[in-house]
């Protein structure tokens, strides 16, 4: 479980994040729905520990990010939105590199990999370098990378933008099967209808603050009705 | 352990780069030969051997030819040297006049025949001085008051120190050239291609991402150095460095000496590598900046000689430049302890370690 309470970030004079808190739930999938420049990346950045927030704290399974980096970091899997490969390094090399960062080896780390490897289906290409990947193939080797060590908590930063269609049909699968295992799972995204499709609950942010929170209906019921896009226009406040 | 995975992967990483290794093994190689070549250039300039032919362009003069052909010169119509007289030059001489006479020729080139001509006819010019002021009843003494005699004990000193002193920051270079692309790439290069910020989101400390990477740039300053060092002394047995009064130790013992000294150096060296990619924006930027601090040795070995160098002790760089002349000249320059010099540089080398771990935990280094 990944909770956010009273977070608060400022780069400069802009207040990116500004009093946002925020729980997503085991065994659901909770989407950030938000514009450009929302806070959603700051956000994600918070919980991921790359930066500090000013005011507010998270925490991961009772782990605060802040205080006990390296414990709440072990239950966290991270898919970050420009997947950061290394183009000289084959896709069993870069899962294998991550599984010896969450403290694998031996045995234990070959199973990992291979566990990893099948999940993502990436037998073919295992030995292939990133630099010669597809846009798909990169996605399934960053999460490849992001699920060696079974984490049960998954944060995902717009993960279906520039994928094909069966990509996507890929990673929808995945993303049930592991809220069907129990693993809290947060997304953020901009893709209405994958939202809609995996979309537990929603959280709706703008300018740094929670707008709305709830399950999908729930949120295009409170946006006056229609579908989810005009709901969330509604309620940022753009559609007028 | 971490740190190990860390130095693993980006050695892996690194061995696969061909820009850094290129760049890298380029300075390894090309280094000594350059120096090879240029002394071999030097020593066949200086070399005496027999002068280049010469001709008269114009008027001839057998009187200038018989002195010329005295001192060993030939001449051959199609001689690029050209010794121009005046057509009534042997009857001027005849009359006590003066008359010019001009020498053309490539003077960077041809240097040691255009001097032979003009200090032959300038011998020639003033016997006939003496024997014209003898018929008058004056002694050739009287326009001579002085006579300079010049012995040197060695006519190669001065650029024979030149060369010792190239030869020495071509060696103190290495660890600046050797690992500079691959520094870049793995700092300043892996933000540009966004991969450092799913590295950072693991459970590990910012500390061993540094050493790990330090130690994967580390490795390869060291071999690279410790390979231009020993191949270029083993090159280097080959030239001519003997011909120019250098007496240069070659073999293996003094290498590995050499490079023992430089080993610290290559440790710090790679850590402030490491420090400007971090600060860098982009690779470029890295390139551009690391290149620039690669002439330190240069600049600091050309402005710093002598006592000054002798003075400068324990200072890292000063101290190599200044060492380096033991093992390879068998200088007897007194130099600050090794032991010194590996405590100093290897106390800076973490601590540049440690404000890269802050660099690194800062995060600014997300910005885009």
């Amino acid at each position: 479980m990944i909770t956010g309470e009273g977070l608060r970030k400022r780069f400069g004079a802009v207040t990116a994040v500004d009093g946002f808190s925020f729980a997503a739930q085991d065994g659901a999938i909770t989407t950030l729905l938000g514009g450009n420049g929302s806070g959603k990346t700051t956000t994600l950045r918070m919980i991921g520990g790359l930066i500090k927030p000013d005011a507010g704290s998270v925490v991961i399974d009772g782990a605060d990010v802040s205080q006990a980096r390296r414990r709440a970091l072990s239950r966290l899997g991270m898919l970050h939105d420009e997947f950061g490969l290394y183009p000289r390094l084959t896709v069993v090399e870069h899962v294998r590199f991550a599984g010896q960062l969450y403290g694998l080896s031996g045995r234990k780390l070959s199973t990992a990999v291979e566990g990893a490897v099948d999940a993502l289906g990436l037998h073919d290409i295992r030995n292939r370098f990133a630099a010669g990947l597809s846009h798909g193939q990169r996605m399934k080797t960053a999460l490849a990378r992001t699920i060696i060590h079974g984490p049960r908590n998954l944060v995902l930063d717009e993960p279906t933008r520039g994928l094909d269609v069966f990509s996507v049909r890929v990673l929808r699968e995945l993303l049930k099967r592991f809220r069907a295992d129990g693993v809290c799972l947060l997304m953020s995204s901009h893709a209405m209808a994958e939202v809609m499709e995996l979309s537990d609950r929603l959280i709706v942010i703008d300018k740094g603050r929670l707008v709305a929170e709830g399950a999908p209906a729930e949120i295009i019921a409170r946006g006056g009705g229609g579908d989810l896009e005009a709901a969330f226009l509604n309620l940022t406040g753009v559609a007028a | 352990m971490s740190a190990l995975t860390i130095f693993l992967k980006e050695f892996i990483d690194l061995l696969r780069d061909r820009r850094a290794l290129f760049s890298g093994l380029a300075y390894v190689a090309f280094g000594p030969a350059a120096v090879l070549l240029t002394v071999n250039m030097l020593a066949a300039q200086t070399r005496e051997t027999s002068y280049a032919p010469i001709k008269f362009c114009g008027a001839q003069s057998a009187l200038l030819a018989q002195e010329l052909t005295a001192a060993g010169l030939s001449f051959d119509p199609k001689a690029s040297i050209c010794v121009n007289v005046p057509d009534d030059l042997e009857a001027r001489l005849a009359e006590g006049r003066s008359a010019r006479v001009h020498v053309r020729g490539d003077l960077t080139a041809q240097a040691s025949t255009i001097r032979k001509v003009e200090s032959t006819l300038a011998r020639f010019s003033s016997t006939l001085g003496g024997q014209r002021l003898l018929a008058r009843g004056v002694s050739s003494s009287v326009a001579s008051p002085l006579t300079v005699d010049t012995q040197t004990t060695n006519s190669f000193s001065r650029q024979a120190d030149i060369i010792a002193r190239v030869l020495i920051i071509l060696f103190v270079m290495a660890p600046f050239f050797v690992a500079v692309a691959a520094a870049a790439d793995m700092t300043a290069g892996e933000r540009e291609r966004r991969s450092l910020e799913p590295l950072l989101a693991h459970p590990v400390g910012a500390f061993s991402i540094v050493m790990g990477k330090w130690l994967a740039a580390a490795t390869l300053g060291v071999a690279g150095t410790a390979a231009c060092i020993i191949g270029g002394l083993a090159l280097l047995e080959h030239s001519s460095l003997a011909e120019l009064g250098i007496r240069l130790e070659t073999g293996l013992e003094a290498g590995l000496t050499v490079t023992l000294y430089l080993v610290p150096l290559t440790l710090l060296v790679t850590a402030l590598q490491i420090a400007v990619g971090l600060w860098s924006k982009n690779f470029k930027d890295a390139q551009s900046y690391l290149m620039l601090m690669s002439f330190a040795p240069a600049v600091l070995g050309f402005v710093m000689t002598g006592e000054r160098l002798a003075q400068a002790g324990l200072w890292p760089l000063a101290w190599e430049l200044a060492a380096l002349s033991g093992p390879l000249l068998k200088s007897t320059t007194p130099s600050a302890p090794f032991a010194m010099v590996v405590a100093i540089e290897l106390a800076l080398t973490f601590t540049v370690l440690v404000v890269c771990a802050f660099r690194l935990r800062s995060e600014a280094i997300l910005s885009r």
